[in-house]
């Protein structure tokens, strides 16, 4: 039985030319788990908000959407808010009340259930998901994985039929995402519940999914079960859609030519690579051996650090780094390692207990603050921190200004990070791959010789994080320093140089990207994981090449 | 989870009602410091670190209130000199001293409220009469430490663009502080309909209102209750009456000290000291039980 069905559902914004949703047509079947994709702007967002009558966007709407049968229009508020339920993107900010207990009572509430239901509901919640522990704690107290959790037992307390999810977990550590992963696997299985989940990148609930949808610019480009689209996709050559899927599809993509299905995890890509050995390391031009003696650009010596609500834990300690200009690092580590607080000492932000930062010779105590601007440009977790103008040239022009850049380099910055259509905009309009890309032109203008970035990649696209890593290279080529640190190790490995790791307070060895990976087991990339034994040196699935 | 916020939603209210009430309407210098000390005993923001943030920002707020106050106000019967030919008088000073004292045990008593008083709390107490009350009230405290966390963030990212509110002439620190205040309130509203769409989705203001967490008054929330109606009436009476007065300004004038005054801040320290005592005594069971003797 089709529990949803749309039919030729098209959505316009009132302020807009073009359509964000373009003559949809789907059904999903109770108890699926549909898995929908597409780069930023196709339109998941909207769709997803489409079928939450509550929140249906204002603007232009036409075709249908129908609820087991009816259209969503003549089914009574109540019903609908009850059958359909949804988890937003970011975790924060669509928490309404400020402890668990009162969070998962919050639905309950207001649909007027009683006292003795209420309660029953909640235990019943909080002991599947073991929550208990947290059901006192205010929400400031609860990391982001626990957050989305909390937000997640609040909607499935008013026991939905329909659960839609907004990227839930492209704000979440890699940790919580597979956490948080399984447990919507978890209830899709043991409940039935029909889910329509849309992500970027998420490769472990692909493999999971009853359906893809994949979305392009409105328009529904591909929809199916997994392996019946990634067939398509591949027979296609549709490049853009390819990238949107997990990386074994991308690896045997076009390798496969007997009809065999597409592996869709790294065991089954494995097991076929057994049966076709037919890979072989790319032969690309490896990073240029540079042996010329640089001058350092930023160091740290026996760092000490702890926060003033934990005096007797230090985050860092005895930590040493020393980054020579021009150079890519990436920082990698768990969470709570200190990779932000690293970034935060680095730039002068907070200060050390014991040990000295220095830019150049230069020690940052005795810097001040306008001349550490001038060299050092850092990107918070949060871009939107950062903005304090209210369209994206004026953004820029300050920036210039600092910079002393003159008009001629303004406009090729801004023609060159592809910004000019966005000028008027206001950067909380912007995506978060433009957001990136206008703080990265802020950093050109600036004229800063080192770039620290936090987190850069998270919430971002495939296109827009390949984009990024673009970028980050062009300006490491023009000779800027830069630091990043990131949970994100497929992105590390292929764009930079060197990488070192963060545990128990202090860094690894900083090595050459290659090295760093090459005997990593556990932390590596889906390539390592795929090809350890076969292909030692091979770090991403675009150095592997089918045999000819 | 301190004893006092283990009370029933009503008792926790008439509290700070009372409390709130007592502080606006004694203006007394010696009352409005002992109220500042007790809530900073109170106050669920404890830890150093912020506290120092806090004392920097109350700092400036008084130094502000005071010097604007001294500045403009020429009233009293003790001059200390005069400037530009007008008398800058002792109560002008007093007085700004006082309503400077007044806000921020506002401020501070906004803090305990947020504290100790949860959400859920809030929209028991007002879900008979207008649910959206009761959200209204507690997000504008819960908004207060939400709007602060924020602003260090931001401050934070804002300082790599040279723009910080600790450094430079004051015209460079109040265009920081607006800067910053700036893009405080965009990237609060811009949160904000995210909360609003999450509250829609869960049928928010689409039904009364029923309350999941049963709230009982038992005979400890009576026995507080009493108590601190009785002292706060006391308070009140003795000031309104005259029996004890002190006032500074338009002059400064003090009744003779006498069991009017003894009462009167007997009462305020009592009805201060009240959830400080039962979380005491509160405690104390506690050891006992863990030490099996009771």
């Amino acid at each position: 039985m089709n529990i949803i069905e749309v039919k030729d559902l098209s959505f316009k914004y009132p302020d807009q030319e073009d359509y964000s949703l373009k003559g949809l047509d789907f059904s999903i079947e109770a108890g699926e788990l549909v898995y929908i994709c597409g780069p930023t702007g196709a339109g998941k967002s909207t769709l997803l908000h489409c079928l939450k009558k509550e929140i249906q966007p204002c603007g232009e709407l036409t075709g249908s959407i129908r609820f087991k049968g009816t259209d969503i229009r003549m089914v009574s508020p109540e019903l609908l808010v009850r059958k359909i339920g949804i988890v937003f993107q970011d975790p924060e900010n669509q928490t309404v009340m400020d402890t668990v207990i009162g969070e998962i009572a919050f639905g309950l509430e207001n649909l007027g259930l009683s006292p003795s239901e209420i309660r029953q509901r909640m235990s019943e919640v909080a002991g599947y998901f073991g929550i208990e522990p947290l059901l006192q704690k205010s929400y400031r107290h609860l990391s982001g994985g626990e957050r989305q959790t909390v937000n997640l037992c609040a909607v499935l307390a008013m026991r939905p039929e329909v659960l839609l999810m907004d990227e839930p977990v492209s704000q979440l550590d890699p940790v919580a995402q597979a956490e948080f992963t399984s447990m919507i696997r978890r209830i899709n299985e043991e409940f039935g519940m029909t889910i329509l989940i849309s992500e970027h990148n998420n490769e472990d609930l692909l493999a999971s999914a009853d359906k893809v949808l994949i979305l392009d610019g409105g328009r529904v480009s591909w929809f199916g079960p997994p392996r019946e689209v990634a067939g398509k996709v591949s027979a296609e050559k549709d490049h853009r859609a390819l990238a949107l899927l997990p990386s074994p599809v991308r690896l045997f993509a076009g390798a496969v030519a007997h009809g065999d299905p597409l592996p869709l995890t790294i065991k089954e890509a494995r097991q076929m690579i057994r049966k076709y050995p037919v890979f072989r390391r790319r032969e690309t031009p490896g990073p240029e051996r540079d042996d010329s003696i640089r001058k350092p650009a930023i160091s740290a010596e026996n760092i000490l650090f702890a926060y003033v609500s934990e005096p007797g834990k230090p985050v860092l300690k005895s930590l040493d780094l020393k980054i020579s200009e021009g150079e890519f690092v990436g920082i990698a580590g768990g969470n709570g390692s200190g990779k932000s607080t690293l970034l935060k000492l680095l730039c002068g932000l907070s200060e050390p207990l014991d040990g000295i930062v220095r830019i150049g010779d230069e020690n940052i105590k005795k810097m001040k603050r306008g001349a550490i601007c001038d060299k050092i440009f850092y990107i918070p977790q949060n871009p939107l921190t950062y903005f304090t103008y209210d369209n994206v040239g004026d953004e820029l022009f300050e920036a210039a200004g600092k910079g002393a850049a003159g008009a001629e380099k303004t406009d090729a910055v801004i023609d060159e990070f592809r910004l000019r259509p966005h000028l008027k905009k206001h950067p909380y309009d912007l995506s978060g791959g433009e957001r990136q890309k206008v703080l990265l032109a802020c950093a050109v203008l600036r004229n800063a010789g080192i770039l620290l970035l936090d987190e850069a990649t998270k919430g971002l696209d495939p296109a827009s994080r390949q984009d990024l890593g673009k970028m980050l290279s062009q300006l490491s080529g023009m000779g800027k320093t830069i630091v990043m640190v990131s949970h994100d190790l497929e992105f590390m490995a292929s764009f930079a140089k060197k990488c070192a790791l963060l545990f128990n307070g202090s860094l690894s060895a900083l090595m050459d990207t290659r090295s760093f990976f090459r005997d990593n087991y556990f932390y590596t990339t889906y390539a390592k994981r795929i090809f350890r034994d076969i292909l030692p040196d091979v770090l991403t699935i675009e150095e592997v090449a089918p045999d000819d | 989870m301190t004893y006092f916020s283990c009370l029933h939603p009503l008792t926790k209210a008439i509290y700070y009602g009372l409390l709130f009430l007592c502080i606006m309407v004694v203006f007394d210098p010696l009352a409005m410091l002992l109220v500042l000390a007790a809530l900073v005993l109170l106050s669920p923001c404890k830890e150093t670190e912020r506290m120092k943030g806090y004392g920097r920002f109350f700092t400036v707020l008084a130094v502000t209130i005071i010097l604007i106050n001294f500045a403009f106000n020429h009233r009293g019967d003790h001059i200390l000199f005069y400037a530009l030919d007008r008398p800058m008088t002792l109560e002008a000073l007093l007085y700004g001293a006082v309503s400077a004292l007044l806000i921020i045990c506002i401020i501070l008593l906004f803090q305990s409220v947020s504290g100790c008083i949860a959400t859920s709390e809030f929209l028991y107490l007002f879900r008979g009469t207008i649910p959206e009350m009761g959200m209204l009230v507690s997000m504008t405290c819960g908004f207060f430490q939400a709007f602060a966390e924020r602003g260090a963030e931001i401050g934070q990212a804002v300082r790599m663009k040279d723009i910080e509110i600790g450094n430079g002439t004051l015209r460079e620190r109040s265009l920081a502080g607006m800067q910053i205040m700036h893009v405080l309130i965009g990237l609060t509203l811009e949160n904000a309909l995210t909360t609003v769409m999450s509250m829609k989705t869960r049928a928010f203001d689409m039904k009364r209102r029923t309350c999941g967490t049963v709230y009982k008054i038992r005979r400890r929330d009576v026995a507080f209750m009493t108590v601190t109606v009785l002292l706060a009436s006391v308070v009140i009476a003795v000031w309104v009456s005259g029996i004890y007065n002190f006032s500074v300004y338009p002059s400064i004038k003090a009744a003779p000290p006498g069991a009017g005054t003894a009462a009167f801040y007997a009462a305020y320290a009592g009805m201060l000291a009240l959830p400080a005592y039962r979380a005491g005594s509160y405690k104390k069971k506690m050891l006992l039980q863990k030490e099996g003797r009771l």
